[in-house]
């Protein structure tokens, strides 16, 4: 009986780090091409001879990489402290205050989750060309300042607060806005991290809306301005694999960094959500 | 300096009248218990005197204010929730001085406060932990210290100790009555045990359904319940009672005795009937019998030997019964 | 005349509508707005630069007219129907058995992990690499070291679908995968024990208590998905030719159609009706499945 139990299990493993490899497989490939030279690209191994750090010395020196890179933090930056301030001020007030119109306005709010972006893209482009906010961080950052999921997800979360911390905080002589400060969030920071994890990882990827709302290379976020560096470098595979690197390694070391929270965020916020 | 007065109090949740046209006045440094049935008001009463909730009709007098409309900072209150509600992220020394600092008072002001009212409930090595690190009891204690802290004339008080176990309840029962001889404020304290109502009250109040059914000393409530419901809800175990003529005959468990080992009794009745079940409490037992189709039941001292369908001999005296009128329920 | 003061409930609802105020105005302009203003887009013909000439639902019928559209609505289709099972099993398969595993299970969870946290467009153009041609491409290297026929994957009408799918599916696997994982976490111990106690088998046990189970789970990652693969558009955009969702429109999803139509052709009018039809096959397919899987 043991043996065989055992055979099986290390097969179930063998099988599953097989699947981890190939899952890993385009994320190694891309690093190590990032430090190859051209002529070594057809090398299937994954050390090259002679490592280089040219490709990112040349992205540095002659694309604008780094101001996408800083234009994608702060956008990404920007929209995840107005999404996690406004909707969890706005799942507080729809969980903890009773007032005629509570309702209406959750459900509201909660339908806006029904309509794809792509359905606001074009009155959003054009009111930003009225507005002459086209091409501009405010023009990239005004459509994702809110969101509702985010709202949904803090009420549920809200939920569990009892209201006797907020009596206490009132006897106490705390103002209503004092109180959602410095009371209810800081006992939802489970939520507010699962909030920010999803909302900084989205705005972070975003390409559409960023896309078509920038035209100047200045204003590019990383998405986008790899997605046209790599239609003009095409067959120079190593830069435009250095320049998904440096894509991609933000996310990835703050994952390293923050695992567990991230992991556990994302299954709060998928599950709640 | 505080006394605490509810004149003509209604409150109704739209069309729900939860509190009837209540009046009580409560002594400067009296300890008023409320109690009642779940549901009666009770935590929607202290709380419309803390100021959380709106008062629907009348007037409520802390000192000699109407204070009706003032933010409950402004009413020299404090209260105590039964979850504690301590604040996770905060050390119990923050906790405590939550209200301080948000009364902006000087730091030195507020260490000294807090430390003095952490040696009062001897708490004072825990003030650095964070509440998950603390037992029950102990939270318990630094929610009080956090009401403190506030020197407030009148303390409120909404079950708070119903999150502890049975042990624990006793001594924390003990500390708050004493805590009220040191403090010397007036105490408003909610709960549904009633032998926290029995203990710690000067006055009892029994509530039901909004109304006040009585207001009295713990002894009067028990010699002399003004009503039926009364007279079952306090003493345990509940009173018996048999419909008798125009009237409901109360006889407390503790009155009745057997026949055999019964002291002598001016106006002495006596029952019989079937044993239909026994409870051992360790130094007295309760005996319950069928007697036509009522049940009574007795408590009687030591362990009793009886078996179960048994024919048995209860007596009491009439002077230790009780008589409500058959239709009001009203002491008569 | 003396003015009674504010009741508590009425000092709580000023609270709530401070509160609210900006959220509001932002939901309004934000969202209600655009939202009224694509459905009122969509009945008029409008290159942004003129005038808006309202015109019923001509935009409507042209569509319904136009074979391109639904070529595109054919492969949106295509991706949703290859998408959604591929994704929705190998996510399920490896949850189970990775959930069992001890030995190294938080460096394996990681590796699944890892790519739903890149930028879909940085991996759609490292998959656009591995399917380059002999001497670039890394698969068809491999596949000529072992001596397999070259496959042309982008080049090919048929086989550029699947080759554009499969980063979405990819990136998309770590999250099912965990979501599945605390699904089956989830599921009260007792429950298998008493299965056991009974005799059960583990493919019993699989079939009768796990996948029941997971119902809700399998809901909310049937939705989410769908929702997913309908609105594909990085990938394509960044793996076909000038980002035309070639060859032949072969791989041209919906949102991408819409893309072009808007801001290459800028026929607004005509794009705004294309999103209203994609907000239409959304809540369809959305309320079909919940109505379907929720029973
Ligand atoms: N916000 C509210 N809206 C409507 N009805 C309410 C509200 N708050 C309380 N009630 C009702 O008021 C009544 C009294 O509630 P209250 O909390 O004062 O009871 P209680 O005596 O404290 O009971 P317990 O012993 O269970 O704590 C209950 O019937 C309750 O349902
Ligand atoms: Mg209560």
């Amino acid at each position: 009986m043991k043996p065989i139990w055992s055979a099986k299990k290390a097969l179930i493993w063998t099988l599953l780090a097989i699947g981890a490899i190939i899952m890993m497989t385009p994320i190694i490939f891309m690093f190590s091409a990032s430090f190859k030279y051209n002529d070594q690209l057809y090398d299937l191994a994954l050390i090259s001879s002679e490592p280089t750090l040219s490709n990112y010395v040349y992205l540095s020196q002659n694309t604008q990489f780094l101001t996408w890179m800083v234009n994608s933090f702060i956008v990404a930056i920007i929209v995840t402290l107005s999404v996690l301030f406004f909707d969890a001020l706005i799942g507080y007030t729809l969980c903890k205050f009773r007032f005629k119109g509570r309702t209406v306005i959750f459900v509201a709010i909660l339908s806006t989750l029904m309509i794809p972006t792509e359905m606001l893209v074009i009155p959003w482009y054009i009111v930003a060309k009225d507005l002459g906010i086209l091409d501009s961080y405010l023009g990239l950052i005004f459509p994702g300042l809110m969101s509702g999921f985010g709202v949904f997800l803090m009420k549920q979360f809200f939920q569990g607060v009892p209201d006797e911390y907020l009596d206490a905080a009132r006897i106490d002589g705390l103002n209503e806005f004092q109180i959602f400060i410095e009371v209810a969030l800081p006992l939802v920071t489970p939520a507010l991290s699962a909030l920010a994890i999803f909302t900084f990882l989205g705005n972070w990827t975003a390409f559409l809306w960023p896309l078509i709302v920038t035209s100047s290379a200045d204003l590019y976020t990383i998405p986008v301005g790899l997605s046209s560096f790599s239609g003009e470098f095409q067959s120079e595979w190593q830069m435009i694999m250095t320049g998904a690197a440096v894509a991609s390694l933000p996310t990835i070391m703050i994952f390293l960094l923050l695992q567990r929270y991230i992991i556990r965020g994302v299954i709060l916020g998928g599950l709640k959500g | 300096m505080a006394k605490v007065s509810l004149k003509n109090i209604k409150k109704s949740y739209d069309d729900t009248q939860i509190l009837d046209d209540l009046n009580l006045d409560i002594k400067n440094k009296e300890f008023i218990v409320l109690v009642g049935p779940s549901g009666c008001g009770k935590s929607t009463l202290l709380r419309m005197i803390a100021g959380l909730e709106d008062i629907t009709a009348g007037d409520i007098i802390i000192g000699d204010k109407i204070v009706n409309h003032l933010e409950p900072k402004d009413r020299n209150i404090a209260m105590v929730f039964q979850n504690y509600a301590l604040y996770p992220h905060m050390s119990v020394f923050k906790n405590i001085s939550f209200g301080l600092r948000a009364a902006k008072l000087a730091k030195a002001q507020i260490k000294e406060k807090v430390e003095a009212a952490a040696k009062i409930l001897e708490i004072s090595d825990l003030l650095e932990r964070k509440p998950a690190q603390l037992s029950g009891g102990q939270r318990q204690r630094v929610s009080i210290g956090r009401a403190m802290v506030r020197n407030p004339e009148v303390f409120l008080f909404d079950e708070p100790l119903s999150n502890l176990d049975a042990k624990l309840r006793n001594s924390m029962r003990a500390e708050i009555k004493k805590l009220h001889q040191t403090l010397k404020t007036t105490i408003i304290y909610v709960t549904h045990d009633q032998i926290e109502a029995m203990t710690l009250a000067d006055r009892i109040v029994v509530m039901k359904d909004g109304k006040i059914q009585q207001v009295g000393t713990p002894l009067q409530v028990y010699k002399k319940p003004a009503n039926k419901f009364v007279a079952g809800f306090i003493g345990s175990p509940e009173m018996n009672f048999v419909e008798y003529a125009d009237k409901f005959l109360g006889i407390r468990p503790e009155d009745i005795y057997l026949k055999e080992a019964a002291p002598t009794l001016k106006n002495q009745k006596s029952i019989s009937g079937k044993i239909s079940a026994v409870e051992t409490l360790g130094p007295e037992s309760l005996i319950t019998i069928t007697s036509g189709n009522s049940h009574i039941t007795a408590k009687v001292p030591g362990l009793f030997k009886g078996k179960i369908g048994k024919n048995i001999d209860f007596v009491f005296s009439m002077t230790d019964s009780h008589s409500f009128d058959k239709k009001t329920e009203e002491r008569m | 005349m003396n003015k009674s003061p504010r009741t508590i409930k009425q000092k709580r609802a000023l609270w709530a509508w401070l509160f609210l105020t900006i959220p509001l105005i932002y939901f309004i302009a934000v969202r209600f707005y655009p939202t009224v203003g694509a459905f009122s887009i969509s009945l008029t013909q409008w290159n942004i630069v003129g005038d808006k000439t309202y015109i019923g639902f001509d935009n409507f019928i042209a569509l319904y007219h136009d074979p391109v559209f639904w070529g595109v609505l054919s492969n949106t289709f295509e991706y949703l129907l290859l998408g959604v099972p591929i994704s929705l099993l190998l996510s399920f398969i490896i949850a189970y058995y990775l959930d069992q595993v001890r030995f190294g299970h938080g460096f394996l969870r990681a590796c699944y992990f890892i790519p739903f946290l890149t930028t879909a467009v940085a991996m759609a153009w490292v998959w656009r690499w591995f399917y380059q041609p002999v001497s670039i491409g890394i698969i068809n290297l491999a596949l000529g070291e072992m001596g397999i026929l070259q496959l042309d994957f982008l080049r090919s009408t048929t086989q550029a679908l699947p080759a554009v799918l499969a980063p979405a599916i990819w990136a998309g696997l770590g999250f099912q995968i965990i979501i599945f994982m605390a699904g089956i976490r989830a599921i009260p111990m007792t429950y298998y024990e008493a299965a056991k106690i009974d005799g059960a088998g583990s493919w019993q046990i699989l079939k009768e208590i796990t996948m029941p189970q997971l119902r809700p789970t399998i809901t909310f990652l049937v939705v989410i998905s769908s929702i997913g693969f309908l609105r594909i558009f990085d990938q394509v955009y960044n793996m076909t030719q000038e980002g035309e969702g070639g060859p032949l429109n072969a791989t041209r999803p919906l949102v991408l159609h819409i893309y072009k139509t808007a801001f290459d052709n800028f026929e607004m009018g005509m794009a705004a009706a294309q999103t209203v039809v994609l907000f239409v096959i959304l809540m369809i397919i959305t309320a079909l499945q919940l109505r379907i899987l929720q029973k």
